[in-house]
């Protein structure tokens, strides 16, 4: 079973007049336990991408299966749920929620999990989140009271909070210095050879290093 | 897990000073506005069932009837009348020669006697029941000259030492000048009614008895007196259909209080249209600012149904963070409006200043639609733009 499949997805934005093709024609599978790298020319289509196997945004044309279930098929409900218990999201735009803590920002994914039955569960799971990205001492801190790295780290904990099997990851190294940028690489790779599989943006050449498989899209097209 | 998710909302709510510049400011217009609306109903409700119904207004006249004797039965049979009486009274004034020379100079104070047949409504919430003995009821500030109409206020009597004694009272154009002791029963606050600063009270039999000794004039007035204020219109229209035109004894310019009021509320409506600016200006900067909230949820797996509930929860909040807020606010205004009103609006000296409970029950539903139908909005928009932008 693969993680996720995409056949011949293309995706168009704007109106007849002022048409782009963001993404043109790809077909494509991801494997459990890999790390992918995609790379490529700023508007080559990266993000679009991510967005459209995350489920966050419709593709024009073309199929997509998420753990060999045709994402076409299913309700805007189960979607929704695709998104919160199968996939970890780890995107520079979205930032943490400013009025919550670190903690309470990871619990958030959680709240709306039928698994938990008991919110002093979640807490606990959160607080192991964090001390696994090594913010055991910042549990109670909002936000802006954290550094670029320490919010990339509690997203990051947000992105495994409902233990998904895929990590999309948007630069999520954008911001960081290196000494930051390798502890998250380092992180996501752990975490492949734990089965997950990770897809990752990066223009960092560093980020070379650990992918297992690195693609590269121009113009919207696979190379 | 509805109670964590409660206490998240919540926590987010308080964390957002923008939330508290919103209730705080949803607050202060509403408020106003009941208490302008509560001056109003104060003024209606004082003028409605106090004043009015004051014993002078319940009093009606009917001139020279045709046939005087059924126009009398007629209103004996109507319940909504108290008495009826056949009158000389509100004729000429009687001197009081006791208070002769009180103001050292020539004039003699005087008085205007009513004949009435029911109770009056005197000082301290007492109904003194007129008999139909020599005895009257005073007013309390007791004003004997007027100067163009107007009671010249310095040259005021206090009564309230006559109350239980008897005073002279003398007809004025006669030459049969007859004395008649009279015994102060009581004193009535005039400043109910403004003018009849030297109007007193009588039995209307005891008053006709001594009409006809000082004068023996043909009766040419039928007066009859309501039992409430209310019956006023039904009665008038009664007696026009069977052709008698009653007038009213004494005239009110009806509730001067309320149309001085109108200023007021323009007032209020100004601060309530800047104010109502002002938060929708707000309301479009949360929306921008939920923008970035409401794609996250959406992006962590928040259905609509999820992403709905949080927001009916956040207008919950506004809600109830809005009306505390508000009964502060009302609280405040009216201490300070029972300081500011009596010395700028006078006609308001005597009201006692009553929450309107109707205006605040619509306020709060109105505030309880538009909480909610604030949140609705901000959800629909971060639904839309989420299309482009995520
Ligand atoms: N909402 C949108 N509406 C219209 N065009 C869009 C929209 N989002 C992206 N595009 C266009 O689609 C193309 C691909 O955009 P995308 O964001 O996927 O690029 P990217 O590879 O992530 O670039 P970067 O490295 O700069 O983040 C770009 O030409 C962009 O202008
Ligand atoms: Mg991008």
């Amino acid at each position: 079973m693969s993680a996720i499949k995409i056949k011949n997805i293309s995706k168009e934005y704007g109106t007849k007049n002022k048409k782009v093709h963001a993404l043109d024609n790809i077909t494509k599978e991801f494997q459990y336990g890999k790390f992918y790298l995609i790379t490529g020319h700023s508007g080559s289509g990266k993000t679009t991408l991510l967005k459209i196997m995350g489920l966050v945004d419709n593709e024009t044309k073309g199929e997509i299966f998420i753990k060999d279930k045709d994402v076409a098929k299913l309700s805007v409900k189960e979607k929704a749920e695709i998104r919160n218990k199968e996939i970890g999201f780890i995107f520079q735009e979205f930032y943490l929620d400013k009025y919550l803590t670190a903690l309470e920002n990871v619990t958030i994914p959680m709240l709306i999990n039928k698994k938990y039955k008991d919110y002093s569960e979640i807490k606990k799971r959160s607080t192991d989140l964090l001390k696994q990205v090594g913010l055991e001492s910042r549990i109670k801190h909002f936000p802006k009271e954290l550094s670029g790295g320490e919010q990339e780290r509690v997203a990051i904990a947000r992105a495994l909070a409902n233990n998904p099997d895929i990590i999309l990851a948007d630069e999520p190294t954008g911001n960081l210095d290196i000494a930051n940028e390798e502890y998250v690489f380092e992180y996501l790779k752990k975490l492949s050879e734990e089965g997950k599989c990770i897809i990752m943006v990066s223009h960092s050449k560093d980020a070379l290093k650990y992918a297992d498989e690195v693609i590269e899209l121009k113009e919207g097209k696979l190379l | 897990m509805i109670i964590p998710r409660i206490k998240i909302v919540l926590k987010k709510f308080f964390r957002n000073k923008l939330n508290y510049i919103i209730c705080l400011l949803i607050a202060f217009c509403f408020s106003f506005s009941i208490m302008i609306s509560s001056l109003t109903y104060s003024a209606k409700e004082y003028y409605e069932n106090d004043i009015f119904n004051f014993v002078s207004y319940r009093i009606f006249s009917i001139s020279n009837p045709q046939n005087k004797e059924s126009l009398i039965k007629t209103l004996n049979n109507m319940p909504e009348i108290e008495s009826v009486f056949d009158s000389y009274g509100y004729m000429s004034p009687w001197e009081l020669p006791s208070f002769y020379n009180y103001f050292s100079d020539t004039k003699t104070p005087s008085i205007w006697l009513l004949g009435i047949g029911g109770s009056i409504d005197a000082n301290n919430n007492q109904k003194i029941n007129l008999t139909n003995k020599l005895e009257m009821v005073c007013p309390s500030m007791y004003i004997p000259y007027t100067q163009n109409g107007v009671p010249i206020k310095d040259k005021e009597i206090d009564l309230t030492s006559y109350v239980g004694k008897t005073l002279t009272i003398k007809y004025i154009d006669s030459n049969n000048p007859k004395e008649y002791e009279v015994k102060l029963v009581g004193l009535y606050d005039n400043d109910k009614i403004g003018k009849n600063y030297d109007m007193c009270y009588m039995n209307y039999q005891a008053l006709e008895k001594i009409n006809k000794e000082v004068l023996n004039l043909p009766k040419t007035n039928i007066y009859y007196e309501l039992k409430n204020i209310i019956y006023e219109e039904s009665v008038t229209n009664k007696l026009q259909n069977i052709g008698y035109y009653p007038d009213p004894v004494i005239f009110l310019n009806r509730m001067p209080a309320i149309d001085s009021l109108n200023m007021l509320v323009y007032i209020s409506y100004g601060i309530f249209g800047v104010v109502a600016i002002i938060i929708l200006a707000l309301v479009y900067y949360k929306i921008l600012k939920d923008k970035e909230n409401n794609m996250l949820n959406k992006l962590l797996g928040y259905s609509n149904k999820n992403s709905l509930f949080n927001y009916v929860i956040d207008a919950l909040l506004l809600f109830i963070f809005s009306i505390i807020l508000l009964f502060v606010f009302v609280f405040l205004l009216l201490k300070i409006f029972k300081v500011i009103i009596p010395k700028y609006y006078t006609s308001f000296k005597n009201i006692p200043l009553l929450i309107s409970y109707s205006s605040l029950i619509k306020t709060i539903c109105l505030i309880f639609i538009l909480s909610l139908l604030l949140n609705i909005i901000i959800f629909i928009f971060g639904q839309k733009r989420e299309k482009h932008n995520v």
